[in-house]
């Protein structure tokens, strides 16, 4: 990688951040609360409010919610997600915006409906409709991608800079999968299960995920861990990697015979809670594709990576 | 305009006297060790406007000495009464705002010390469990 290219900018500035935030979370670890860390109590100088949480539930403040209202929130900063098809530009990433509202059992959050049949101390289990970024690679209309910045971006990359001249990929369309999910809340993180079906008989696919994450919370510090599985159908890899007829001529193999795949991903997000509404972030992801798709001739790389570094400000 | 329904009762005393200050019989200034009202919050939830306890105050001085207990509300009656080194009164309030509880030297218009029973009302949040990280979208 060439150290002055701003792919290189961006990553030693997130290592910065990741280290400081580290730092100063592991400081917090070992630093004595104060007394007013774990109240709840508002004082408005006329009359204290008490906020009771309705449910009684003990839940970190990423974990819950508060229900039958609209959370906005948008973050700004600097970041990207790369891109493993072949002479194809990384994904900028300056805004990412964070949109849910939860009713009785409905909720919406960031792209994801759902309807919750049981929620316990426990076990969760919803259905639900959830896309997959796949398409992004190919569209920045995706909503993986939302409100990344033009293609004329100066995030370009090492491949920019290679001979080969970048490649009109037809655009693949968004799909979303309808199933349903099982969360199971453990004192280790949470377990997740989800599985569904191609809702909108695009590629006639399925995905299921498992995943495990877990959520820290000291003081105003806040860290999420989250690893995974996705596995992906023969149908949504050949749809999403297989060759179109347009884009056989910049390639010298075209063969490809699409099968299941499971790619591995895991995430680690770190804030700090500046106030009531802003907060510094530092998202880092990781995703290992599937040999499966690391077969198609459109890919070249065997990973995507994801960072971002800013602030977020929730409305 | 606050509501403001006080209803205070104190336990009938024999000794009970209002203050009557006189610069000539002041006596020195009372050491108060400990001075608090039992409990410190009242909670009240969205429909209620009033908070009604019973509650306790409670005081430690230097002496055995003439004493009064004042609010900050005009119209709660102070009351005063010779204390031993500790004392306690008991009463029920019925109040729409917090109360500041002062206790005086019989003698003298300087508050010795002061403390609060504070009115807190409890705003009802329903929360329920988010199941995607709030930057989840890529």
């Amino acid at each position: 990688m060439n150290t002055n290219s701003p792919l290189a900018q961006v990553y030693r500035l997130f290592s910065s951040a990741l280290a400081a935030l580290l730092l100063t979370l592991s400081a917090n670890l070992f630093a004595k609360p104060s007394p007013s860390d774990n109240s709840n109590i508002a004082n408005n100088q006329e009359k204290l409010e008490v906020v009771s949480d309705g449910t009684g539930n003990d839940c970190l403040s990423d974990d819950c919610i508060e229900s039958h209202r609209w959370h906005l929130g948008l973050a700004l900063g600097v970041g990207h997600r790369t891109n493993p098809l072949v002479s194809a530009r990384n994904v900028p990433l300056y805004v990412i915006p964070s949109i849910a509202y939860y009713g009785e059992r409905f909720y919406f959050d960031n792209g994801d409906l759902g309807y919750t049949l049981q929620d316990n101390d426990r076990f969760a289990v919803n259905f639900t409709t959830f896309y997959n970024n796949d398409r992004g690679f190919f569209s920045r209309s995706d909503p993986s991608n939302i409100f990344a910045v033009s293609a004329d971006s100066t995030f370009a990359t090492n491949r920019d800079l290679s001979p080969v001249p970048e490649i009109e990929y037809e655009s693949r369309r968004l799909s979303i999968f309808a199933g349903a999910e099982a969360l199971w809340f453990s004192d280790y993180g949470t377990f997740s299960f989800t599985a569904g079906h191609d809702l909108l008989a695009i590629h006639h696919g399925s995905e299921v995920r498992a995943q495990w994450s877990r959520a820290w919370q000291y003081g105003n510090w806040s860290a999420n861990l989250a690893a995974g599985f996705v596995w992906k159908s023969a149908e949504v890899i050949s749809y999403y990697y297989g060759l179109r007829a347009s884009e056989a001529m910049h390639f010298d193999n075209s063969n490809f015979n699409a099968k299941s795949g499971t790619n591995k991903n895991v995430r680690l997000s770190l804030s700090y809670r500046i106030n009531q509404h802003w907060r510094l972030l530092a998202i880092g992801g990781y995703s290992d594709l599937a040999n499966e798709i690391v077969a198609s001739p459109i890919v070249i790389e065997n990973h995507s990576k994801t960072v971002f570094v800013g602030g977020a400000y929730q409305f | 305009m606050v509501l403001l329904m006080p209803i205070f009762s104190w336990p009938a005393l024999g000794q009970n006297q209002q203050s009557g200050a006189n610069s000539e019989l002041i006596e020195p200034e009372l050491t108060v060790a400990e001075f608090a009202v039992m409990p410190k919050l009242c909670l009240q939830n969205g429909e209620q406007k009033l908070c009604q306890l019973s509650i306790t105050l409670h005081w430690k001085i230097a002496k055995s000495a003439a004493i009064c207990i004042r609010t900050d509300h005009d119209d709660i009656a102070q009351w005063c009464g010779q204390s031993k080194e500790l004392g306690q009164r008991t009463l029920t309030v019925s109040t729409a705002k917090s109360i500041v509880f002062s206790l005086y030297q019989q003698a003298s218009d300087v508050a010795l010390a002061r403390t609060e029973l504070t009115l807190a009302r409890v705003k009802q949040i329903n929360k329920r469990r988010r199941f995607r990280h709030p930057w989840s979208l890529f």
